[in-house]
């Protein structure tokens, strides 16, 4: 059932390549996680690129392990894309926040839904993506990266969108969001 | 080590108990099956009717947010948590626990942006956070909690492990591991590797020991009645026979991975004794003095009953501890703390 690649697993490969494009090999040396693998199956839809970290494998019982370590990426279709908490990570240990918007609470709350970041809700910019690229989404109130989208344009045409009042237009299309996983798990008590 | 699990026609004689015209009188009253009645009094006495009246009241459970103190100050989730609307309190014996006393209509507390950041863990109420903190847990320890989902256990060790060392939070349900592994994403912790491995025969298959095993057993949530009323009828003696068998089997399964001087708690959601005092007792009769039961060192909740006219019920077990529902203001549930020598 549960699928797991080491890498050189190829979105794993992908993954750390997308971040070598918005930040210099040098720059996230230190920020580059280790023992990559990928786990599928677990979730619909969805699989996760994870990190061991400091967790070594236990002789005898890689058949039965569903996950281990931290999340690293998550897989959409085919796609790797960053997880918000290793992207917040990777803001802090490069000490520099790039390919990124931060939202206004009202687009935070529509996020968190899973619907898309508009115009009106940008309230900062962070540089270093083109129309199409994958941006990290933050909540203007505390700073934590709360999802992950495609951008719909480009930092200079998103300025000009907002000094028009181009207030309903999709700046950010989401893609995975911190909701995702109550909207899609039934919850258990405990 | 060999291990003979007893057998069901055995532990349906040990638990068998023949209900008392009281008892069957209240039975009928509450809607209860009348063996649950007859053991409440023989334990509780003329406090059975609190204890009667409580599990009629679901407003007694108050949730508490677990504040991940590893993601956030507790200080400052309380903080947030009141500014959208939120009464709380924070509890003295567990620094990080934050009870709800009352929340607005909206958000619900299981869907503030704070807990979908990972900043806090949903408990229906403070029970499930004594197993954890009476395990003496240490930085580096390697732990094994043998049932873990849907995480709320197996999380807050590592919180209280700085995660650091190793967790193996195990369970066998598909949909409760879809839940504890959301909630290890979600909430940022990285010294947790997830099984999936039947908790009865979990020591044929993890060819390791630990420092620490949280033995939260699957059981018949006697201690929940309030909010699962049907349990009043659903399990008769033969299903919990059959319950408890399983209890054993995970606790024998589990206590053979425990190192030399290391702490199993074992733990429950259920007032039966059947499922607590006689599963620990069997237990320790099953492998006689290589294990004892240590007392958690916390005087604010209840004792195990060692005087039950059920099986054999090893004295020992009165260093065990009971949440009740009329006494505590919480779910019923049972822990013991179990060490080899």
């Amino acid at each position: 059932m549960y699928h797991k690649e080491k890498v050189g697993s190829k979105h794993a490969r992908e993954l750390l390549e997308m971040l070598l494009r918005i930040y210099t090999p040098d720059s996230m040396r230190k920020c580059i996680p280790e023992e990559l693998s990928e786990i599928c199956g677990l979730f619909p839809d969805i699989c996760l690129i994870v990190s061991r970290g400091d967790i070594h494998e236990v002789r005898g019982i890689s058949r039965r392990t569903v996950y281990m370590g931290r999340t690293v990426g998550i897989v959409i279709r085919g796609t790797p894309y960053p997880y918000p908490a290793f992207l917040q990570s990777v803001y802090k240990c490069t000490g520099d926040i790039r390919a990124a918007i931060e939202a206004y609470p009202q687009g935070v709350r529509a996020f968190l839904y899973g619907n898309d970041i508009l115009v009106a809700s940008v309230k900062r910019i962070y540089r270093g993506f083109r129309a199409g690229d994958i941006v990290g989404v933050i909540d203007s109130e505390d700073g934590s990266v709360i999802g992950i989208g495609r951008a719909s344009m480009t930092p200079e045409d998103l300025e000009e969108a907002l000094s028009r009042g181009e207030s309903t237009r999709v700046a950010v299309k989401n893609i995975f969001d911190l909701g995702w996983f109550l909207r899609v798990l039934k919850p258990i008590e405990e | 080590m060999a291990r003979e699990i007893a057998g069901l026609g055995e532990i349906l004689r040990d638990i068998t108990i023949d209900p008392s015209p009281v008892a069957r009188d209240l039975a009928r009253r509450y809607g209860y099956l009348p063996y649950m009645i007859e053991r409440y009094i023989r334990i509780l006495g003329d406090e059975a009717i609190d204890l009667l009246n409580a599990m009629e009241n679901p407003s007694i459970l108050r949730p508490v947010a677990r504040c991940n103190s590893l993601r956030i100050g507790c200080i400052e989730l309380e903080r947030r948590l009141s500014r959208l609307g939120f009464k709380t309190r924070r509890l003295e014996w567990a620094p990080e626990a934050i009870e709800i006393i009352d929340h607005p209509e909206s958000p619900s507390i299981g869907a503030t942006h704070e807990y979908l950041k990972g900043f806090y863990y949903l408990h229906r109420d403070y029970s499930p956070l004594i197993p954890p903190l009476a395990m003496r847990l240490g930085r580096g320890q390697r732990i094994l909690d043998s049932c873990a989902a849907p995480g709320g256990k197996a999380t807050y060790i590592a919180q209280l492990i700085g995660d650091e060392g190793l967790i193996i939070a195990n369970d066998i349900s598909i949909n409760r591991l879809r839940s504890l592994v959301s909630n290890i994403v979600r909430m940022g912790f990285g010294s947790i590797m997830v099984t999936r491995i039947d908790a009865r025969r979990i020591h044929k298959d993890l060819r390791l020991t630990f420092e620490r095993i949280l033995v939260d057993a699957p059981c018949s949530a006697e201690g929940y009645i309030m909010i699962d009323p049907d349990r009043k009828w659903r399990t008769d003696q033969r299903d919990l026979a059959l319950l408890v068998r399983r209890e054993i089997e995970i606790l024998l399964s589990s206590l053979e991975l425990l190192e030399p001087g290391g702490i199993l708690a074992y733990s429950t959601c259920s007032i039966a004794p059947e499922e607590n005092e006689y599963v620990v007792s069997r237990a320790l009769r099953h492998y006689g003095e290589e294990f004892d039961i240590v007392d958690p060192g916390f005087s604010m909740w209840s004792r195990g009953v060692e005087d039950l006219l059920i099986g054999d019920i090893d004295p020992r077990v009165s260093r065990c501890i009971r949440t009740w529902p009329h006494k505590h203001g919480a779910g019923g549930s049972f822990v013991c703390i179990i060490r080899r020598r």
